[in-house]
């Protein structure tokens, strides 16, 4: 069941709650951000810049330095037409990649579902953190959700033998029965099967790990850590997502906002480091995004939902620098009059993904042709 | 929810829209039934709704927080909201939203979802049809007729035929409920002893492990966003099935636990028939209704334990494997 540890691997990190791009690239010399960001505002002086108009937030320094070792790659203005400003409906849109109609199937689902078609291994995508993102959701695709890695999997406290594999016998017979059921009792049944499956293959995975690197401790520096450990077992794992909350920054942003971008900022770049300590940093693309950015004008105390967002790529493998344009801030430019305007459709950057780095057809994923960029090395 | 949605933060000058928009899209209308002007003008007319939290006299005193309304902070301007005009403070905005009958469907339809049986997640509710449209027409006249009186809504409810036949197992319980049930059954907790909150432990608490509860995927009192939880199926994933199936494991073994051993008492001898070794573990466990199929698989889970408990030196196969398993069945995930 292992692989070789080349096959090209997709990392995905959901910003969930609407990360204000505009502080996290700063266009720190446009009169235009300073006239609409009153309060809620990244000075001259707190962003180590990137060039003459923009910078990263200096609470993301781990970022500058992905930046400068060109392992960076800064989506500017992705989104798409009539962006959603719900939440829920948001990203729905995003992990369907259906902003038209209601979608049921994950687009990351559908691609585990062409990798492994025969459904042969439930790692081939594998979700950490509890709560399986509708991103990775397709009705009879078997994908692994792991919350605690060191007890997954079921009757592993049985010391017996015998009793062991009866049990475990008795309860693959159990699962195996609810399929056929009715919906929800065949989508519990095949749970059970892979969490069966999943444990096998996970058993060993605390124990093989070793590194040098250090991750802090905050939810999404554990989660990389959990990625890092199930990759470098060479479980046969295309796909990894993992959500990183609290970016909806509604009130008190200054306050809260730069420990979300120094635990994301110092988790992708720990990550990174340790898979280069590993020597298994050529194929292996971290691809973070959000449902949304924030308004141009802040209201005192943090910003309210709005469009025109940001999203990043991360990996050795990576043609560092920005793609796309930085969205205009004169007023006359605003979407609605409030809000950035995106240029660049996130279907286009899903098949980006899909295609150059899993090596799936995009079009039956985002339903049509949108335009790729190209940020790998030849 | 004013503190949730920080409403303390929107202000006559400043105006912040979280309130307003969660207000109509998770709370009572749901999304695509009004504009983004509604919201603002929503937004605006809550505009100095705030509270104050006075500090308590005691060094660990809890600091009750008191709902108050500052003149100056609201807007007093005309709003237009769902095609009204006026000087609309909150009061009046949640009286028009009453007036809605998509606020009286969605209403509705959570109603039924909370107490009846799993609906489709909630972005679906504009296209799919409820599962009991019927239901949901009945509870939504008296909504509307009653000016969203809860209380005649839920005697409609609980007094309908539905409401009475829906003692099949529909709803998937949520991770709380399973635990709460579990713990009431081991007897453990029968009166409030430290320990309890350790189920619910998070790492956003500052704990650098995290209790059965997270793992199966519920924070108590921090919802992963403003929506709260995916309910139902989606409650269910691989990895947090292997924490409920862990949990009932590790929560049923301890025979030292009063609830457990009564159990395992009241369960019988593994020499028993094992039809009813099974019978009374379905039935402690809370008259669980199970198929043919897993009714099959657990008697012989049960003759086989026997026959193990027989060659077993140790003395740890019991009746309590036994209930280990029927807790671990796909029956039991559902209330």
């Amino acid at each position: 069941m292992t692989t070789k540890p080349s096959e090209k691997t997709l990392v995905v990190v959901q910003m969930t709650g609407g990360n204000d791009f505009m502080n996290t690239l700063v266009p720190y010399t446009n009169g235009h951000y300073y006239d609409a960001r009153k309060k809620v505002v990244i000075r001259e002086n707190q962003v180590l810049p990137i060039n003459d108009e923009l910078g990263i937030n200096e609470n993301a320094a781990p970022f500058k330095r992905l930046y400068d070792e060109g392992k960076m790659a800064i989506i500017q203005g992705i989104g798409y037409p009539d962006s959603n400003r719900s939440h829920f409906r948001g990203m729905d849109i995003w992990h369907t990649a259906e902003p038209d109609r209601v979608g049921s199937e994950g687009w990351l689902g559908q691609a585990v579902r062409e990798l492994d078609p025969k459904a042969e291994n439930v790692l081939t995508g594998v979700n950490i953190g509890a709560g399986l993102p509708r991103a990775m959701a397709v009705t009879g695709v078997p994908v692994t959700s792991v919350g605690d890695l060191e007890g997954y999997g079921v009757m592993n406290r049985i010391e017996q033998d015998r009793l062991k594999n009866m049990a475990l016998e008795t309860f693959k017979g159990i699962y195996g029965q609810a399929i056929g059921t009715g919906p929800v009792a065949d989508y519990i049944g095949q749970t059970g099967l892979d969490v069966l499956s999943g444990a096998d293959l996970l058993a060993e995975v605390a124990d093989n790990y070793e590194s040098t690197v250090e991750y802090a401790e905050n939810p999404i520096a554990k989660s990389l850590r959990d990625v890092a450990r199930i990759h470098l077992s060479g479980l046969g794992t295309r796909i990894f997502y993992t959500q990183h909350g609290g970016y909806d920054t509604h009130a008190n942003e200054l306050a809260g906002h730069p420990k979300l971008m120094t635990d994301v900022s110092g988790a992708i770049s720990d990550f990174l480091d340790d898979l280069e300590e590993h020597g298994a940093s050529d194929n292996v693309t971290v691809f973070a995004f959000t449902e949304f950015g924030r308004r141009m004008r802040d209201n005192g105390s943090g910003t309210d939902h709005g469009t025109g967002g940001g999203a990043f790529i991360y990996g050795k493998n990576v043609q560092g620098g920005l793609y796309g344009q930085y969205p205009s801030l004169d007023p006359a430019d605003w979407e609605h009059g409030e809000d950035l305007k995106h240029h660049i459709d996130f279907r286009g950057i899903y098949a980006t993904l899909l295609e150059q780095v899993l090596d799936v057809e995009a079009r039956p994923i985002v339903k049509g042709e949108y335009e790729q960029i190209s940020p790998f090395r030849a | 929810m004013i503190f949730w949605l920080d409403n303390n933060e929107n202000h006559k000058d400043e105006i912040n829209e979280n309130y307003g928009r969660e207000l109509l899209e998770l709370f009572s209308m749901g999304v695509g039934n009004y504009t983004e002007d509604d919201i603002k003008a929503a937004s605006r007319a809550f505009t100095g709704w705030t509270f104050r939290q006075p500090l308590s006299l005691y060094p660990n005193g809890h600091y009750p927080a008191e709902f108050e309304f500052l003149e100056d902070d609201h807007d007093y301007d005309s709003k237009t909201f769902l095609g009204e005009t006026g000087d609309f403070d909150g009061e009046d905005i949640i009286d028009i939203i009453v007036k809605q009958p998509a606020t009286a469907r969605f209403v509705s339809r959570h109603l039924y979802n909370f107490f009846v049986e799993d609906e489709l997640q909630v972005p679906s509710w504009k296209t799919e049809p409820a599962k009991n449209e019927d239901a949901i027409a009945q509870l939504s006249k008296v909504f509307l007729e009653t000016g969203g009186d809860m209380r005649a809504v839920l005697k409609e409810m609980f007094n309908s035929d539905w409401f009475k036949a829906a003692t099949s197992f529909k709803k998937v319980k949520s991770p709380t409920e399973l635990i709460a049930g579990v713990l009431k059954q081991t007897g453990e907790f029968s009166y409030p002893v430290p320990g309890i909150q350790n189920f619910a432990i998070t790492s956003l608490n500052g704990s650098l492990v995290e209790g059965p509860l997270a793992i199966m995927g519920q924070r108590l009192m921090n919802p992963p966003t403003v929506e709260g939880w995916h309910t139902g199926h989606e409650w269910i994933d691989s990895g947090t099935l292997s924490e409920r199936v862990g949990f009932v494991e590790r929560q049923f073994e301890d025979l030292s636990k009063p609830g457990v051993k009564d159990m395992v008492d009241r369960v019988g001898s593994l020499d028993d028939d094992p039809s009813q070794l099974v019978d009374r573990c379905l039935d402690l466990l809370g008259s669980i209704n199970v198929s043919e199929q897993t009714y099959d698989s657990l008697v012989a889970y049960a003759k086989e334990l026997s026959s193990i408990e027989n060659d077993d030196v140790e003395g740890s196969v019991g009746v309590h494997n036994l209930l280990q398993m029927t807790a671990s069945t796909v029956d039991y995930q559902f209330e």
